[in-house]
């Protein structure tokens, strides 16, 4: 009875309207440089020198205050974009094979003057700063008070204390959990590794000392000598495919877990004799990782593939994502609760990622959370009666089978240390949107306004899209 | 069906008598002397515990001399025994793993009786009064200290249950994998994994005062996929600081170094007081290299046979503790293949290669090359410590030394062993290597090694290599070949008592102990003694005994170099043939003419060949008998198929060994012509010119011609042999003291399908020989 209504209200909830605005332009020179100036409809805030590119964004939902992390700066602006605030992160003398940093012990390499490109902004709303981590020595970062970006603290004289050795701002994503007053909140921090995996690991939780100061901050939850809170890519895996590496496109927590949402090549076949890395085309794969949040061992690492297939076309290679809640009118078509979390994500097409080749073609899509648990849940319940193997790009060479076990595995399953970690190997479908072919869709945002789920969507070329309420819900592709 | 059974084992017996030189060759790789478990358990030398009802896996042993104790680790118990005899005051201590676990071990899928029980994997000694043991837990690897008191008589064996540690990183979950350990200074060295799925293979050391530490983690090119056979200290100079820890392990080959899976041995290094790197490899091993062990034979067109699956090493300590011999013994890792080998390494040769060349290779398509560039200081694989520079501890290391250990843990060279191939080999038997224990013995002529190798079939090979003109040219020289459990199964451990003069054997099965010699059984006369050529024996004037060095010298005689006992024997010939010809065995054979007949003589030592010659009556010319289609040579005896009147003689067996020959027989066989046969049987048998021996015999023969039903020609040979053996018993005083045993089977139906299981029932009975004592007409 409730399906079959649910059925009609999803093939005729299938209506579309755009709103079509024109922000952030960087193409007109602004001479002034800080600016801010009072459009119409929008305002525009540029960094003092063109080249400080604008990595993350992150605002604080209690004021609206927007904090920009950028190339070699950091700022706080008003809800207005005026400039509150400016911090100087670079550039500084710097070589990035310098490992310890050379702040820490004198390094053989060249120096230069080097670039911070700030790779994670995270708003630490309980401790009232912010967390700044930069590109400069291997990835160490800031604690900034919120309110005059004044520095908490630096730390850099651990091994823990370098994050991650990448100088690209996109494969980098952190999330603060907490878990009520009484314990310490945690940060899952993962990265790309850029062929050092026996520095960085790329999934780690760490603690978030509320002491900025404090000699522990981002100290591994739990390390031995056998299980660490850490997922480490084998160097084996390198050796297979020597620029394999995981890039993390986004990160949230919802109920019990922590997800992360990234793009990893195939490893299909192993190298091939002969062809070097730099012709041979990567195909990869867009995947999400889901681990518990009080996993200290990393027993509950799952990942499963998502991807998006709209009038036939694949759209598998993921640029962005973000979690929403459902609202009253997608969740009767999702068959989800109004409150439950759903994820929206931008794909664009097929599997290869040709930086030089234009394609535009994208496409947003819609997962149900729920639905992704659920999938995860049914894996783990045949991997725990042996079925299949446990299938993981990144650990290919240690591929192992399932061993089936006498266990219930509820929603709530946070692994063993058998059958961990796990893959999935079939792809959860999103339900697609919208899709564009033109301006490819690079970034997207979520609310949901009276009952309607409200996305906006960024376009490579500087444009703004508002999709609303709506989903074209193609059935026979599900 | 049975004439074919019967077809083939003699088939397989036979051999053409030769006396050259090929044919001794050809002899010289089988046991002298082989005795099976009836043979050992009945002459005393082997002590066995059959095993607990629920336990099994006696594949942990601790020997403590100074104790006189044997402490055992198996499924769900700890043993100690006491060395003079394995059955006197045994001591047990029961430890299964707590029901929990029992059930958590299960419901992981888990085979309740072959995993989830409390495997012993590690016994060793932790201090005066302490063991330090652990077991697998049912999949959940825990560990305990074991109270054995400061002195032997303190009888005290007690587990220490109030004081559990987690046993992760010591033993492995799965009782199947491989697990080796050294306790040393209170800290402990342990190759295993430390992962219920079995990925998670490292070399650790636990315990003490350090932070725990062990080899990089998930990285192939430290280990892939090892499997750890043994850890040992040896120092590297006087100072402690320099001390290294190797281990010894076979595991897959890295990436590139072969094509296809392949396994290669390996010896690690590292260094005791490594402790891991300050801000790279913490609490990892900044010392560990590793090189691959060769032992192979050389084949035509260069391509050498490889044995690759190491099994065991054994570490030969001379006064020097710095340099061992090291014994390993390898299988091949072919399926259809089966070979052993033994190869003999010096750590000058190990030493050598790891301060060769590294292994490195620029990316994954790139092959495996000697690292020429510059190698940071202080070299990779160096101590920390005064003599060989200022680096107080691993943690100083600079960077790059750290960087560059990281990624080249492999050596370039292999290490060769001594002479560039193995000194012992075994490609042609049914059965592989998996032990071995060295015995280093004082000879007469020198000192020689002995090795005790445990193969998979619950046999010991007692094998000495003796230099043939040079150290370099050895000959190996299989001295025993002895049978120690019921049943053929694999020998998983072995210690070796020099105080005791024991060997102690582990199984799945039980435990077994055997002293190290049993001079007696080689013989009673001096040839024999000298032909057997075991460093533990000697001719003392009256009988083959324990050689001692220090005692009285002039009637002793032993030459192991040479075995040869006409040097050696040559003044005591005399003494030996005092008794004339009566030391030799006569027997007297009828056989009817187109008949066969079968003379059974074999020679106690399995390398000693057999010819024979033959006497017409009448004449005094020998003439030596040369197989044909008629007459045929078996390693049981001389099968003579359809009897003429012209094969009526003397016929003498001689066993060759060393080039020294004995008489073991002297048959006389008297044809009977076939037109005499009806006046035979209708004659009643009262002939006086017939010894009573014969008259007996036409008795048996008549019962034979009677029309047979198979049973009765059985129980036909079963009078045979008990009237023999009744002969034999009232001429025991003439026994030639190195004869062998012989018998004589008499067939006359032709083509009769019981003849063949007449030819089965001779080849089991001489097998049997001793265990069934109805027939036991052994001399010795």
């Amino acid at each position: 009875m409730a399906s079959h209504h649910r059925k009609l209200n999803c093939l005729l909830v299938s209506c579309c309207f755009f709103v079509f605005l024109l922000p952030l332009s960087t193409s007109r020179p602004q001479q002034p440089s800080i600016a801010s100036k009072v459009d119409e409809d929008y305002r525009t805030f540029h960094a003092e020198n063109p080249e400080w590119t604008f990595n993350h964004l992150a605002v604080d939902y209690r004021n609206g205050n927007v904090y920009l992390g950028v190339v070699n700066r950091i700022y706080k602006l008003s809800q207005e974009l005026d400039v509150l605030v400016s911090h100087q992160t670079g550039p500084e003398e710097d070589n990035r094979n310098c490992y310890p940093p050379r702040i820490v012990q004198p390094c053989s390499e060249a120096l230069t003057l080097t670039n911070n490109v700030n790779k994670m902004l995270l708003i630490d709303y309980r401790a009232n700063r912010l967390l700044a981590c930069g590109s400069l020595y291997q990835g160490i970062c800031k604690l900034l008070r919120l309110d005059d970006l004044f520095k908490l603290g630096e730390p850099f004289h651990k091994k823990e204390h370098y994050l991650s050795g990448v100088n690209e701002s996109d494969s980098v994503f952190g999330v603060i959990v907490s878990y009520g007053d009484s314990s310490p909140d945690k940060l899952f921090v993962a990265t790309a590794v850029d062929g050092r995996p026996e520095y960085f690991p790329t999934i780690s939780s760490r603690k978030l000392a509320r002491n900025s100061e404090e000699d522990g901050m981002f100290a591994y939850v739990f390390h031995d000598e056998f299980v660490a809170s850490m997922i480490k890519i084998p160097s084996d895996t390198f050796t297979v495919v020597p620029d394999f590496d995981i890039y993390y496109v986004y990160g949230f927590a919802s109920g019990n877990f922590v997800y992360f949402l990234t793009l990893q090549p195939e490893m299909g076949g192993g190298p091939a004799a002969g062809s070097s890395s730099a012709n041979r085309e990567q195909v990869f794969t867009s995947k999400l990782v889901r681990l518990c949040k009080d996993d200290t061992a990393f027993n509950s690492y799952v990942e499963v593939p998502l991807g998006c297939v709209k009038g036939g076309v694949e759209y598998r290679l993921l640029q962005a994502a973000y979690l929403s809640k459902a609202g009253a009118i997608l969740a009767r078509s999702l068959g989800v609760g109004p409150d439950d979390d759903i994820l929206y994500a931008v794909f664009s097409k097929g599997q290869k990622r040709r930086p030089k080749e234009t394609s535009q073609e994208s496409a947003l899509c819609v997962f149900a959370l729920k639905e992704i648990n659920e999938r995860i849940k049914d894996r783990l319940q045949s991997c725990y009666k042996g079925e299949g193997t446990l299938d993981l790009a990144w650990l290919k060479v240690k591929d192992i089978p399932c061993s089936s076990a006498l266990l219930t595995i509820d929603d709530n399953f946070c692994g063993l240390d058998m059958n961990a970690p796990l893959g999935v190997s079939e792809m959860v479908r999103g339900i697609p949107l919208f899709s564009e072919s033109n301006d490819k869709m690079t970034s997207v945002i979520a609310y949901v306004y009276k009952n309607h789920s409200l996305a906006y969507v960024g376009t490579k070329s500087g444009r703004l899209k508002k999709v609303g309420a709506c989903i074209i819900l193609d059935y026979f592709s599900r | 069906m049975d004439y074919f059974w019967g077809m083939a084992v003699l088939l397989c017996g036979l051999w053409t008598p030769q006396r050259g030189a090929d044919a001794q060759r050809a002899k010289s790789n089988v046991p002298r002397l082989k005795l099976s478990y009836k043979e050992m358990l009945e002459s005393n030398n082997l002590f066995t515990f059959n095993g607990l009802a629920n336990s099994s896996a006696y594949h942990t042993f601790l020997l403590d001399e100074e104790k006189g104790r044997l402490f055992v680790g198996a499924k769900d118990h700890l043993l100690s025994f006491n060395l003079i005899d394995i059955n006197m005051d045994q001591q047990l201590i029961s430890w299964p793993p707590s029901s929990s676990h029992r059930d958590e071990c299960r419901w992981a899928g888990k085979d309740v009786q072959k995993e989830c029980s409390n495997f012993i994997k590690v016994l060793q000694p932790f201090n005066h009064t302490h063991l330090y043991a652990c077991g697998t837990g049912a999949f959940h690897p825990a560990c305990a200290y074991v109270e054995v008191g400061k002195r032997p008589e303190d009888n005290i064996f007690r587990l220490e249950s109030s004081h559990f540690e987690n046993g992760r990183g010591k033993s492995p979950y799965d009782p199947k994998l491989m697990t080796a350990s050294l306790l040393i200074d209170g800290e402990l060295y342990s190759g295993t994994a430390a992962d219920f799925m079995g990925r998670d293979f490292a070399v650790f050391r636990t315990l003490g005062k350090h932070h725990p530490i062990r080899t990089e983690q998930h990285d192939s090119r430290w280990l892939n996929e090892p499997r750890f056979v043994g850890v040992h200290l040896i120092p590297e100079s006087d100072n402690p600081e320099d001390d290294k820890i190797y281990m010894f392990f076979r595991e897959n080959a890295i990436d590139g170094e072969q094509t296809g899976k392949a396994t290669h041995a390996r010896i690690g290094q590292l260094c005791k007081n490594d402790f891991g790197g300050h801000r790279s490899l913490v609490n990892k091993w900044t010392t560990f290299l590793k090189a691959r062990l060769i032992c192979s034979v050389p084949g035509l067109n260069g391509i050498d046979t490889h044995f690759d699956e190491l099994q065991d090493v054994f570490l030969m300590s001379s006064k020097d503790s710095k340099n061992p011999i090291i014994y390993a013994v390898f299988t091949t890792s072919s399926n259809i293949f089966k070979g052993s080998a033994v190869c003999m390494y010096s750590m000058a040769d190990v030493r050598r290669v790891f301060l060769g060349p590294y292994a490195h290779r620029d990316g994954p398509n790139y092959q495996w090359v000697p690292f020429l560039g510059r190698v940071p200081y202080p070299r990779p694989g160096t101590c920390p410590s005064k003599t060989f520079g200022g680096f107080e501890s691993t943690k100083d290391l600079p960077d790059d030394v750290i960087t560059f250990a990281r990624s080249h843990p492999a050596m370039h060279n292999p290490v060769l062993p001594l002479n560039n191939r193995p000194i012992i080999v075994k490609t042609d038997v049914d059965y592989q290597f998996t032990q071995i224990v060295v015995d280093r013995v004082e000879a007469e002529d020198g000192q020689y090694d002995v090795m005790f190798i445990g193969t998979d079939l619950g046999t010991v090979l007692k094998v000495v290599s003796i230099p043939r003109g040079t150290w370099h040219d050895l000959e190996e020289v299989l001295l025993e070949e002895m049978t120690v459990f019921r049943e053929p199964t694999a020998i998983t451990a072995m210690e070796l008592s020099t105080k005791q003069q024991q060997l102690y054997l582990g199984s799945n099965i039980g435990i077994s102990q055997m002293p190290l010699h049993r001079c007696d059984v080689y013989g009673k006369a001096c040839a024999e003694c000298c032909l057997a050529r075991d460093p533990y024996c000697a001719w003392d004037g009256s009988q083959c005994s324990r050689y001692f060095p220090t005692a009285k010298r002039r009637t002793r005689r032993q030459d192991i170099r040479n075995g040869d006992p006409l040097t050696q024997c040559s003044d005591l010939q005399h003494n030996d043939e005092e008794n004339g010809e009566s030391t030799l065995l006569d027997k007297t054979v009828y056989g009817v003419e187109n008949s066969s007949s079968f003379l059974e003589c074999s020679p106690k030592s399995q390398r000693a060949l057999i010819y024979w010659q033959f006497q017409r009556h009448g004449e005094d010319r020998k003439q030596e008998i040369k197989s044909d289609e008629r007459v045929m040579g078996t390693e049981q005896g001389l099968l003579i198929r359809s009897l003429l009147p012209k094969d009526s003689g003397v016929y003498y067996c001689h066993a060759v060994e060393h080039g020294f020959i004995q008489t073991l027989l002297r048959l006389t066989l008297h044809v009977i012509p076939t037109d005499h046969l009806d006046d035979l049987i209708q004659r009643p048998p009262s002939d006086a010119s017939h010894s009573s021996h014969a008259k007996l015999w036409y008795q048996d023969f008549l019962s034979l011609i009677d029309p047979p039903g198979p049973n009765s020609v059985d129980q036909l040979c079963e009078q045979v042999w008990k009237k023999e053996r009744k002969q034999r018993r009232q001429k025991a005083h003439h026994l030639h003291a190195s004869q062998s045993h012989a018998a004589q089977l008499l067939h006359t139906s032709q083509s009769n399908s019981s003849k063949w299981r007449l030819m089965q029932e001779s080849k089991k009975g001489r097998n049997r020989r001793t265990h069934e004592t109805p027939r036991a007409p052994r001399s010795v």
